[in-house]
């Protein structure tokens, strides 16, 4: 990274991914796919999935329509005990990038408190994105796959990691 | 003072009422593996498309105890126990993987895929000293061998050499419904969901003989018209109960006063802005049915929800959790639109799932209860006290001929005990 453009879009990336760890952690579900372009996919996938070619992920989304559905049926529909998140995020990485196009990793480490017992460990893995540089207001993810290492799951995952 | 498994089982005076310490006590849990999981029982392991090729294994668990299913050169699957015959060392670490022989990493005793143990370290001494025993023999130490069933794909193992053949264990009203699933051509994994449930067990096996909860739990279920008591049903048991099919034909949803009315979960007016998570297309296997969801006791269940399949394993963590391992699949020759449906499908299920995350839910604040209510008992009365199968949704029969079939057996009074 030598030329200020660099910095900058490294900057904004590192703002992007911590303003969707913050939209999580707030509770605001209803911004989550804003994130998104209107195509974006999202994965939480399993670690041992991803790493085999298997394609099932915990939950996956194709666009704008199924990121939307996810949203109204965990706020309106589905019944879970309420718990907050706390997003713990490493800082990302660029892996490459074209003209429209950034491909970038970052780890993240996702605490859950319930009501009624201790704060636990939910997940730790990596976000593993393809964000798009065409929508000059904003950086959205074209892909983003949160890759978790924690397989076993401590019972629900109630919100995208 | 420490109540007993035999306390307990005597509070259990019938099915319909079922005290809540059978979900706690470590006792009755220990009497429990031996007699379900490491007894006369066919327990999953995995399916074959998970080793296809000579010396895959895969590592998994049958009740508590460390398993490995092989493939072996002639093409034949074996399980044999996780567990080197010198010191207990686990010989193997990774879920999945290719080897040529099984070591240990202690020691290197080393086994063929089948557990034959074929050579120890120094037998013959070094220089002269030590070795073992002229009288020692080499496969007199194998690993412990599992029987093994192989049914069209899927795999079960027992401890018991004793347990009949697998289609007699499956009795003849489950036997078609299992091979409507498993009927022959070669199954693909799709991949794997794991959570940790923390509930008992059992709770689980109750959650899947429960056509009662669906249409009211699950609001997406019932909105959408994937399950809901007016559609046409069946719950099918074998002649001792231990196992259970929920059949249904799926209708389309929408109002109907007799079932949507007065239920808090019903939306009327929810509409999915991307439909293609209920995308079904019928299959050629199905018959009549869309839905149905096997309960293989103990260990698995086995799920057609429409087009999504999955095997959901059942490993017991003590009295009060368990692992639920979801193995989702299809067949080898599904065209690539069938297995994006099927995935497409897989958001409903699994920990995420928008049905199945409420199961994992609702048995974790059952199990709350259970562990400090002590003296407290669950009701099964839909459809009265009887047990059998029911040509309907609205019944509770198929609990009740679980646990009619757990008590004979725990109390020592079943042939298979």
């Amino acid at each position: 990274m030598q030329r200020t453009e660099d910095v900058e879009l490294y900057l904004a990336i590192a703002e992007t991914y911590q303003a969707y760890a913050d939209c999580m952690d707030q509770g605001q579900l209803d911004q989550w796919p804003g994130f998104f372009t209107e195509h974006g996919v999202y994965k939480a996938q399993a670690r041992e999935n991803f790493d085999r070619g298997l394609p099932l992920a915990a939950i996956a989304c194709a666009g704008r329509g199924m990121l939307e559905d996810r949203v109204f049926v965990i706020s309106k529909v589905m019944v879970y005990a309420p718990r907050y998140l706390r997003h713990i995020l490493g800082p990302p990485r660029i892996l490459s990038r074209t003209q429209n196009e950034v491909r970038s990793q970052g780890s993240f480490c996702i605490y859950q408190t319930l009501a009624h017992r201790p704060t636990e460990l939910l997940s730790v893995g990596r976000y593993q994105d393809r964000i798009s540089l065409e929508d000059h207001e904003r950086l959205k993810f074209r892909e983003r796959l949160a890759i978790y290492d924690s397989l076993l799951i401590p019972n629900s995952l109630v919100f995208p990691l | 003072m420490v109540t007993t498994a035999d306390e307990v089982l005597q509070k259990f005076e019938a099915p319909h009422r079922i005290p809540a310490e059978i979900y706690t006590n470590a006792e009755l849990y220990e009497r429990e593996l031996n007699k379900f999981f490491y007894g006369r029982h066919w327990c999953y392991v995995g399916l074959e498309a998970e080793v296809p090729a000579a010396g895959d294994f895969k590592t998994t668990f049958v009740g508590e105890r460390g398993v490995i299913m092989t493939r072996d050169a002639e093409g034949s699957v074996n399980v044999v126990e996780n567990r080197c015959q010198h010191k207990g060392v686990r010989l193997l670490q990774s879920p999945f993987g290719n080897v040529k022989r099984l070591v240990c990493p202690y020691h290197q005793w080393c086994y063929k895929m089948n557990g034959t143990l074929i050579g120890v370290p120094y037998r013959a001494g070094v220089q002269g000293q030590g070795g073992y025993p002229a009288d020692f023999v080499l496969k007199e130490h194998s690993l412990g061998q599992l029987k093994v069933a192989r049914y069209n794909g899927i795999v079960f193992a027992t401890f018991d050499d004793d347990t009949p053949s697998f289609p007699e264990y499956l009795g003849s009203a489950i036997e078609p419904y299992f091979k409507r699933t498993f009927h022959g051509r070669p199954l693909k994994v799709l991949g794997y969901n794991r959570q940790r449930i923390r509930g008992n067990w059992k709770l689980m096996h109750e959650n899947i003989k429960d056509p009662y909860h669906p249409g009211l739990l699950h609001a997406f279920f019932i909105t959408f018209g994937l399950w809901r008591p007016d559609q046409r049903s069946r719950m099918v048991t074998d002649a001792l109960g231990r196992h259970a099919c929920m059949i249904s034909a799926r209708n389309y949803g929408g109002r109907n006063e007799e079932v949507t009315g007065g239920i808090s979960s019903f939306k009327e007016g929810m509409q999915l802005a991307d439909a293609r998570i209920i995308d079904v297309v019928k299959e050629d296997w199905w018959g009549d049915h869309t839905v149905v969801m096997q309960t293989i006791f103990p260990s698995v269940i086995i799920q057609q929800q429409v087009n999504s399949l999955s095997t959901r394993q059942i490993i017991p963590r003590g009295p009060g959790q368990f692992d639920f391992v979801w193995t989702h699949f299809g067949y080898e020759d599904d065209s690539a639109e069938m297995t994006t449906r099927r995935l497409h499908q897989a958001n409903l299920f699994g920990p995420a799932g928008y049905v199945s995350l409420e199961d994992g839910e609702v048995i974790e604040f059952s199990q709350q209860s259970h562990e400090t209510y002590v003296c407290g008992q669950s009701i099964a009365e839909l459809d009265g006290r009887g047990t059998g199968p029911a040509e309907h949704m609205v019944t509770e029969t198929l609990i009740r001929s679980m646990y009619r079939y757990y008590l004979d057996v725990m109390r020592g009074q079943h042939a298979a005990d």
